[in-house]
C-alpha cells in the first residue's frame, strides 16, 4: 500500500503579505478557453487564491433532446476535436446498453486498438510538444537560470537509454520548433494517428464506429499496418520513459519543495477503459463484474486508499452541483429516472435527472463565474471533488491498487503497474514499473502520462494478438444488428485521454429524452460548488509555492502554468456555444465572397 | 432560456437508411454467415467467404488448410 503524505495546513492571511492579482486568460498550450484568476503573495512566495473560469457554453445537453439515438455518437464526437473518438466510443457503449446489443469479439478488439492509439497519439503530442515547453531550456533560462546552470552540470542517469548526456541536453531537445526531440515527437504523433485511422476510418471523428460494432474491414494486412507502426512507437517509448524520469527527478533535486507545486489531496476518479469481450455484455445488471475486467480498472481513490472499483456504485454516486456556475437549478423539474435497472434509488442531482438551464450573466467571483458546473462524487457522507490528474495518474493509481489487470505486457501488482515492452527493431525487451507516488502533484501527473503511453502500447500489442487470432480463426464478423427500443435508460463509462468520461442517456418513444455527457473537464475545471468546495484546478493551484526567480513585473507564472498544465486541461469538453440571435460586430465586403457579417 | 427547446421540425428524424434497416429489408450481404455465439458472455460470431471480399470470380481456399487470399486484404502499400 502506498504511503500518502498529508498536506500541512496553511493560512491565507499572513502579516506582511504582499498580494498581487495576476490573470492568465486565456491560457496557452491547452485546448479551449480556460482562465485563471489568482492572487499571488510574493512576500510568502505562494498563490493565495485561485479561481478557474471558462467563458463559453455550447449546449449539447439541450440540442440532443429529440434526436434519433443512433445519431448520438456522431453528434457527441463533435464535442471535441482532440478526443472526439472517446466520446463516440462512450456513446456507443451507452447505446449498446440501451439496445441490448453485444458487438462481436473482433469489433471490441478493433475499438480497443483504436482507443489505445488515441492514448498513444494524444498523450504524446500533449506531453512532448505542449507540456515539454514548460521544462525546455529556453523557459528554464528565463525563469530559473540557476537551475539551468545546474542542469548543464548534471549527468542524465539514463543517458545510455535516451542518448542525452546531461539534463540540459534533454531541456534543449524540448525547445519548441528547434528541439530535436520536439520535432521527432511530432512525427510520432502522426504515426499514432494513422494507427487510429486504420482501425476506425478517420481521426478524430471515427467513421466506422457504431453501436453493435464497427464497419472496419478486418484483414491481416490492416493489422500488420497497425503493428508495424506500433512497434516503432514501442521502440520510441524505451527512450522516452527514462528521459522523462531523469528530467522530473532533476526538478525535485534542483528545487527542494517542488513536490508542493500543483499538489492537492489524493481524490482521484477513473471510470475504467478498454472492455474485455470475454466478460463485457454491456448489461447494467452485470456492470460491476465486467467493469472490473476492463484493461484499465475503474475506481475511486481517496487519500491513497481505494474506495471502490464498482461501476454501479460509481454511477449512483455521481452528483451535479451548481453554486458558482451560470445555470438555474432543476429542483422542481421532472425526474427521468427514479431507480436504476437494479432497483437502486437515483438522486435528483444525478446526470440521468439533470436539466440544463443556462443563465448567462456577468462574472462575479463572489457569486457565479464560470460555465463549468461542479460534478462531485457522493461517498455516503461527503461530496468529493474528484480529479483525474490529467488522466494517466488516476488510471495507473486505480489499476495498480486494484491488482486485477494481468495480460503479461502489463500487470498490476497492488502498489505498482509493471509494463513489459517486447523486443523492437534496435532495442531488447524492456520492463518499466510505475510505482504509486507519495503525492498527487504536477510532476507526478506529468510522469504518469509518459508511463501510460507505454501502458497503452503494451495493451495494444495484446489486443492485436487477439484480433489476429480472431481473423485467422475465420471469425470476421464485426457488427451485430439491433433495434432501437421505445424506452430505455443507459450509461457508457470510459476514459477519455484526460480522464473520466460518462454518457447518460434516457430514451422515450424511440427518441432521446435526456442526454448528459460528463467528461473529465467539468470534474477537473469545476468551480466552488454550493457547499463552497473549490474545484481541483483551484485548490491545486492555491497554496502552490512560487519558485520562479523573476520579480512581479517580469513574472511568467511558470510554476502555476506547470501546475495547471499537468491536468492537461481541455475546455471544449468542459462546456457544452449558444449565441442566441448573435450580434453584428463588423461588416465587410469582398469581391470574392458573399456578404459577410460576423 | 427554456430547457424544453426542441429541434426544428424534421431535424431530429433520421433521414438516412441505417445498416440495421438495410439488413432488415435486404438480408445479409452475400458471403457473410452467422455462426451463433461465442465466449463466456455469448457474443455473436460470424464467418465470411471469398464472396464477401469480391463478386468477381471469388475463390475460396482449395482445402481446409489452404491459404485464404481474401483474408490478406488488398489495401495499398503504406
Amino acid at each position: 500500500m502506498a504511503t500518502t503524505v498529508a498536506r500541512p495546513a496553511t493560512s491565507t492571511t499572513v502579516p506582511g503579505s504582499n498580494l498581487t492579482e495576476m490573470v492568465w486568460d486565456p491560457i496557452t498550450r491547452i485546448v479551449g478557453s480556460l482562465g485563471l484568476y489568482t492572487k499571488i503573495d510574493f512576500g510568502q512566495r505562494r498563490v493565495a487564491e485561485c479561481y478557474s473560469t471558462s467563458s463559453i457554453f455550447r449546449g449539447y445537453s439541450i440540442f440532443m433532446k429529440g434526436k434519433d439515438p443512433r445519431d448520438a455518437h456522431f453528434i457527441t464526437s463533435r464535442i471535441c476535436g482532440i478526443c472526439g473518438d472517446n466520446h463516440a466510443t462512450c456513446s456507443c457503449y451507452a447505446q449498446n446498453m440501451a439496445y441490448g446489443v453485444r458487438p462481436p469479439h473482433l469489433a471490441e478488439w478493433i475499438v480497443n486498438l483504436g482507443e489505445a492509439a488515441e492514448y498513444m497519439f494524444d498523450h504524446n503530442i500533449y506531453q512532448e510538444n505542449l507540456v515539454g515547453v514548460d521544462f525546455c531550456e529556453r523557459m528554464v533560462r528565463e525563469t530559473n537560470p540557476g537551475v539551468l546552470e545546474q542542469a548543464e552540470r548534471t549527468a542524465a542517469p539514463h543517458a545510455e537509454d535516451h542518448g542525452y548526456r546531461t539534463i540540459a541536453d534533454i531541456m534543449r531537445s524540448l525547445n519548441p520548433i528547434e528541439g530535436e526531440f520536439y520535432r521527432e515527437a511530432l512525427q510520432v504523433s502522426r504515426m499514432a494517428r494513422e494507427m487510429f485511422c486504420l482501425m476506425e476510418g478517420r481521426h478524430v471523428h471515427p467513421s466506422t464506429l457504431y453501436p453493435g460494432g464497427v464497419g472496419t474491414v478486418a484483414t491481416i494486412q490492416l493489422f500488420t499496418d497497425y503493428l508495424s507502426r506500433l512497434m516503432r512507437y514501442v521502440e520510441f517509448m524505451k527512450r522516452v520513459v527514462p528521459m522523462h524520469d531523469d528530467l522530473f527527478d532533476f526538478f525535485y533535486e534542483a528545487l527542494p519543495g517542488y513536490e508542493e507545486v500543483g499538489r492537492r489531496r489524493v481524490l482521484l476518479g477513473c471510470w475504467g477503459a478498454l472492455n474485455d469481450p470475454d466478460h463485457c455484455n454491456f448489461e447494467y445488471r452485470d456492470m460491476t463484474n465486467w467493469g472490473r475486467k476492463m484493461f484499465v480498472t475503474p475506481g475511486v481513490v481517496v487519500d491513497g486508499k481505494p474506495v471502490t472499483t464498482d461501476l454501479v456504485k460509481i454511477n449512483l454516486g455521481i452528483r451535479i452541483l451548481l453554486g458558482s456556475s451560470y445555470y438555474e437549478d432543476w429542483e422542481d423539474k421532472e425526474m427521468f429516472v427514479r431507480r436504476d435497472p437494479l432497483g437502486n434509488p437515483v438522486d435528483r442531482r444525478h446526470p440521468w435527472n439533470q436539466h440544463t438551464i443556462p443563465k448567462p450573466q456577468k462574472r462575479d467571483f463572489d457569486d457565479k463565474y464560470s460555465w463549468v458546473m461542479s460534478p462531485r462524487w457522493f461517498d455516503g457522507k461527503d461530496h468529493l471533488a474528484l480529479d483525474t490528474g490529467g488522466g494517466p495518474i488516476a488510471r495507473l493509481w486505480t489499476t495498480a491498487l486494484a491488482g486485477l489487470v494481468d495480460i503479461g505486457y502489463v500487470k498490476a501488482t497492488g502498489n505498482s503497474v509493471v509494463i513489459n515492452l517486447p523486443k523492437s527493431a534496435t532495442k531488447p525487451e524492456k520492463t518499466f514499473e510505475w510505482k504509486i507516488p507519495k503525492w498527487s502533484n504536477a510532476i507526478e501527473r506529468d510522469r504518469a502520462r509518459t508511463y501510460f503511453q507505454a501502458y497503452a502500447a503494451g495493451c495494444a500489442v495484446y489486443f492485436i494478438e487477439k484480433a489476429l487470432a480472431e481473423v485467422r480463426a475465420g471469425h470476421t464478423k464485426t457488427w451485430e444488428e439491433f433495434k432501437v427500443p421505445n424506452d430505455a435508460i443507459s450509461v457508457g463509462f470510459t476514459e477519455a485521454v484526460r480522464g473520466v468520461l460518462s454518457h447518460h442517456m434516457v430514451i422515450r418513444d424511440g427518441k432521446i429524452a435526456n442526454y448528459h455527457p460528463y467528461p473529465l473537464t467539468p470534474w477537473n475545471g469545476s468551480v466552488r460548488d454550493s457547499y463552497g468546495t473549490p474545484g481541483p484546478y483551484e485548490d491545486a493551484i492555491q497554496n502552490t509555492p512560487i519558485f520562479e526567480d523573476n520579480p512581479p513585473d517580469k513574472f511568467k507564472g511558470i510554476d502555476i502554468m506547470r501546475a495547471v498544465r499537468s491536468f492537461d486541461p481541455c475546455l471544449p469538453c468542459g462546456v457544452h456555444m449558444y449565441l442566441g440571435n448573435g450580434k453584428v460586430v463588423k461588416e465587410m465586403h469582398s469581391p470574392n465572397m458573399p456578404h459577410n457579417s460576423f | 432560456m427554456s430547457d424544453e427547446a426542441k429541434p426544428a421540425k424534421g431535424v431530429g428524424e433520421s433521414q438516412t437508411r441505417r445498416g440495421e434497416d438495410v439488413e432488415g429489408d435486404e438480408g445479409k450481404e452475400p458471403g457473410r454467415h452467422d455462426a451463433g455465439t461465442t465466449g463466456h458472455v455469448q457474443r455473436p460470431a460470424g464467418t465470411s467467404t471469398a464472396r464477401d471480399w469480391t463478386g468477381v470470380g471469388p475463390q475460396d481456399p482449395i482445402g481446409e488448410d489452404g491459404p485464404d487470399a481474401s483474408k490478406g486484404g488488398g489495401s495499398p502499400d503504406r
